[in-house]
């Protein structure tokens, strides 16, 4: 019987020279107490994420899904897929995406030729960091009923309103903001998306401490913020056709699979340590069960999110792919920091400090990790948006 | 690695599904079902087809089709719940042969198969074997250039229709060695059938067959004598494989007929599709299905590749344990969702349901394929 190869389908499976250069280059680069936190799930702070940004980028790997122009790479989406994977089983960070990820391919395709050579260039090089202002507290899943306000005076912007769940706005230099330009329509209308100065008169940031008592988002204050109009993307009331558009992009970081991986060798790891007789958690046939149906799990996301990205490759697909993955992706990711809070023991009752030496252990984080991640299912339109979505496509037919 | 279907594979779907469509409706099926499943005409249109020397090799007159060929056609057998033994005599007793017996051997039964004029079956399972693949009482004495074979084999579906069996009998060793057991090829009327024609859940019917000293000659033996393992692993992984794409294709119609159902029933004064409750389990049976079809391509990748490795076997178990699961949670929630007609014969959600649940059993259950990843656990 004949095994049959599909080489037009742009999924063939990478070339072992790619492969390598990437395991090596990792390997070789990544500062060892980055890959550390990784490894264990410790906080990582600005000076951790900028660091590894700048080795990336002195490879010219800092943007690979970014046109080789703008300082990007030529890599099919197979490839990017398996450079991201391929740098978290190397405990490489996964950098925050609001730069490179999310606001560079916007102004790619909607930006000014001025927009694109003030920012691009200083993203690629991480000297300006981004933060995302689109959740409000009266917009959640429901993100096209924000209210801040911008009113137009003369070139400029005028500013009001907050955001928040804002992920390292702390650490941001500017901000690409959905607000409100007109209130007469359509609540997807009259939305304009503008690029703002964190530093700009006006504009405050309230820390929020999280669930794990870790401080990753803000609320942020805009108070009569003035912001040039050349800094505007796309039409004034387009600004939602903007940011629906970003929502095709990066579609390689939904599953993440070599994070998934990474914590299941850890979670293997916490679960090997011999007791005084000589006993492994892993010999539990109870709790082994568990690890195996996680294990098959993540084998199956990891086969989803290739079937996913091939059909999105070949523009196939009928539209709610991408809704599967990320609850197939979010609830595997879950059910990890579950097995490992589980694993941990009476160790995962240590809250874990927001600062200070690394612990040595490696279960130091798990209760952080688990108590952190419910947000999966929350971030990036809830699960429960995304089965509006499945369900919509199924009983469209 | 193949992700998705060629547009040959396609091809061979589609004429599956229109052939399907017009010939093995659901009150088709009924009347077929009350017979134990086997249509000679349905059959003799298989063969007319070629899907029944579709993955065997050319040089015995098949096609030569691969693992995501025998994916694709199962998964149209599955949308439409077919009862005649595919899997049984062409996947699984078509693998043994053409895997373990000499090529002048292998050509006289695959010949006869691929025509449609003969039925050949794996008579393995034993009643004290639950799952396990080397589980095998039955005994073979060889004497003066002849065997006897005596035993008993156990739930051998679609029994009452074979003119062959492939017989698994033990050469040396205890009851579940690995090492031992050989297959030997007996002609139907040489085995007493008991317990005829028994009715399982998913709508064939099984029998138990007793071997009592039965004499064949040496060449009956398929392979080298104590050899059969691995012979028998590579023909249980592609049956799991057609499990699969029948699994899937039955989940996928579950979600399809179920999303009809609830834009048509109304309650309350409003269709039931208006209910996010309800389509939100509808959204969850999609993706138990997409979760499914996943571990079917990880299945056919697996077997597309070398054979019987530690790979090909994690792949298998991981595929088998996650399909199970998926397929009650579709079946289950299909059933739900109907409400009180969905728990009737009348429809056909029950009977995708009692074929999901049967599919998620034979040839090991989500424990038994679960217990084979966690023994390998920390391993690698």
């Amino acid at each position: 019987m004949v095994a049959e190869s599909n080489p037009d389908k742009g999924f063939g499976g990478i070339d072992q020279a790619f492969h390598d250069e990437v395991a090596q280059f990792v390997s070789a680069n990544l500062p060892a107490d980055i890959a550390r936190k990784v490894d264990i799930n410790a906080p990582l702070n600005k000076d951790d994420y900028v660091r590894w940004h700048k080795i990336l980028h002195s490879k010219g790997w800092a943007a690979p899904s970014w046109p080789v122009e703008y300082g990007g790479t030529d890599w099919s989406l197979e490839q990017r897929l398996a450079f991201e994977e391929i740098c978290a089983e190397h405990s490489a960070p996964r950098l925050p995406q609001f730069g490179v990820g999310m606001l560079g391919p916007i102004l790619i395709s909607r930006g000014t030729d001025e927009q694109r050579k003030r920012y691009l260039p200083k993203i690629l090089s991480a000297e300006e960091w981004w933060c995302q202002g689109y959740s409000e507290p009266g917009a959640g899943s429901d993100l096209a009923s924000l209210k801040t306000r911008a009113v137009r005076e003369g070139d400029e912007y005028v500013v009001t309103g907050s955001k928040i769940w804002t992920t390292y706005a702390h650490y941001a230099d500017r901000m690409f903001a959905l607000v409100r330009t007109d209130s007469s329509g359509r609540k997807q209308q009259g939305i304009t998306f503008l690029l703002l100065d964190m530093r700009s008169p006006g504009v405050s940031v309230r820390p929020i401490t999280g669930i794990n008592g870790q401080h990753v988002v803000n609320e942020v204050f805009f108070d009569n913020v003035r912001v040039p109009a050349k800094d505007r993307v796309g039409e004034e009331g387009e600004g939602w056709a903007v940011a629906k558009a970003l929502l095709g992009h990066e579609r390689t970081g939904i599953a993440r699979v070599g994070f998934c991986k990474k914590q299941f060798a850890l979670l293997t790891r916490i679960s090997s340590r011999l007791d005084i007789t000589g006993k492994r958690l892993l010999d539990d046939p109870v709790f082994a069960q568990k690890l195996a149906a996680l294990s098959a799990d993540i084998e199956i996301l990891e086969w989803t999110n290739l079937r996913v990205l091939e059909a999105l490759a070949n523009n196939r697909g009928n539209g709610s792919e991408a809704s599967v993955l990320k609850v197939i992706a979010t609830e595997t990711q879950q059910r990890i920091t579950e097995l490992l809070f589980e694993a941990a023991g009476p160790a995962s009752l240590d809250l874990a400090a927001a600062d200070g030496p690394l612990p040595e252990e490696d279960s130091a984080y798990v209760s952080s990790f688990y108590f952190d991640w419910r947000k999966a299912s929350i971030y990036g339109g809830s699960n429960e948006i995304q089965r509006n979505i499945i369900s919509k496509t199924v009983l469209k037919d | 690695m193949q992700l998705s279907y060629t547009d040959e594979e396609m091809m061979l779907a589609d004429q599956a599904r229109r052939y399907l469509q017009t010939e093995y409706s659901f009150e088709q099926r009924r009347t077929r079902q009350a017979d134990g499943g086997h249509d000679p005409k349905v059959w003799r249109s298989f063969a007319e087809f070629g899907w029944l020397g579709l993955a065997f090799a050319n040089d015995y007159g098949g096609i030569g089709l691969g693992a995501v060929s025998i994916l694709a056609l199962a998964e149209e057998m599955g949308r439409a719940l077919v009862l005649e033994p595919f899997l049984e005599a062409v996947i699984e007793a078509g693998t043994l042969i053409e895997t373990g017996a000499t090529p002048e051997h292998a050509a006289a039964l695959i010949e006869p198969i691929i025509a449609g004029d003969s039925i050949v079956l794996l008579a393995h399972t034993e009643a004290d074997a639950r799952f396990h693949p080397h589980h095998v009482e039955a005994s073979a004495t060889e004497k003066g250039g002849s065997i006897r074979l005596s035993g008993r084999k156990n739930r051998i579906a679609h029994a009452q229709i074979a003119d062959t069996f492939i017989v698994s009998a033990r050469e040396t060793g205890g009851p579940r060695d690995a090492q031992g057991i050989s297959l030997f090829v007996v002609p139907s009327d040489r085995v007493t059938i008991v317990n005829p024609a028994t009715p399982l859940i998913d709508g064939t019917w099984a029998s138990d067959l007793v071997l009592d000293g039965v004499d064949i000659p040496v060449s009956a033996r398929i392979g080298a004598a104590g050899a059969a393992a691995p012979i028998l692993e590579a023909a249980r992984h592609r049956a799991i494989l057609g499990m699969l794409g029948m699994s899937v294709g039955s989940m996928t119609a579950l979600v399809e007929q179920t999303g009809q159902y609830l834009k048509t029933r109304e309650q309350f004064g409003q269709p039931l599709s208006e209910f996010q409750i309800l389509r939100h389990k509808l959204a969850d049976m999609a993706i138990w299905t997409e979760r499914a079809r996943s571990a079917a391509w990880l299945a056919a990748n697996a077997l597309a590749g070398v054979s019987n490795t530690q790979h090909t076997r994690r792949s298998i178990a991981v595929a088998k344990a996650e399909c199970a699961v998926a397929g009650r949670m579709v079946g289950q929630t299909a059933v739900q969702l109907h409400g009180g007609i969905g728990t009737t014969e009348e429809l056909e959600v029950g009977h995708y349901f009692r074929s999901l649940e049967s599919m998620g059993v034979r040839l090991g259950d989500r424990t038994y394929h679960l217990a084979e990843i966690a023994g390998k656990l920390g391993t690698t």
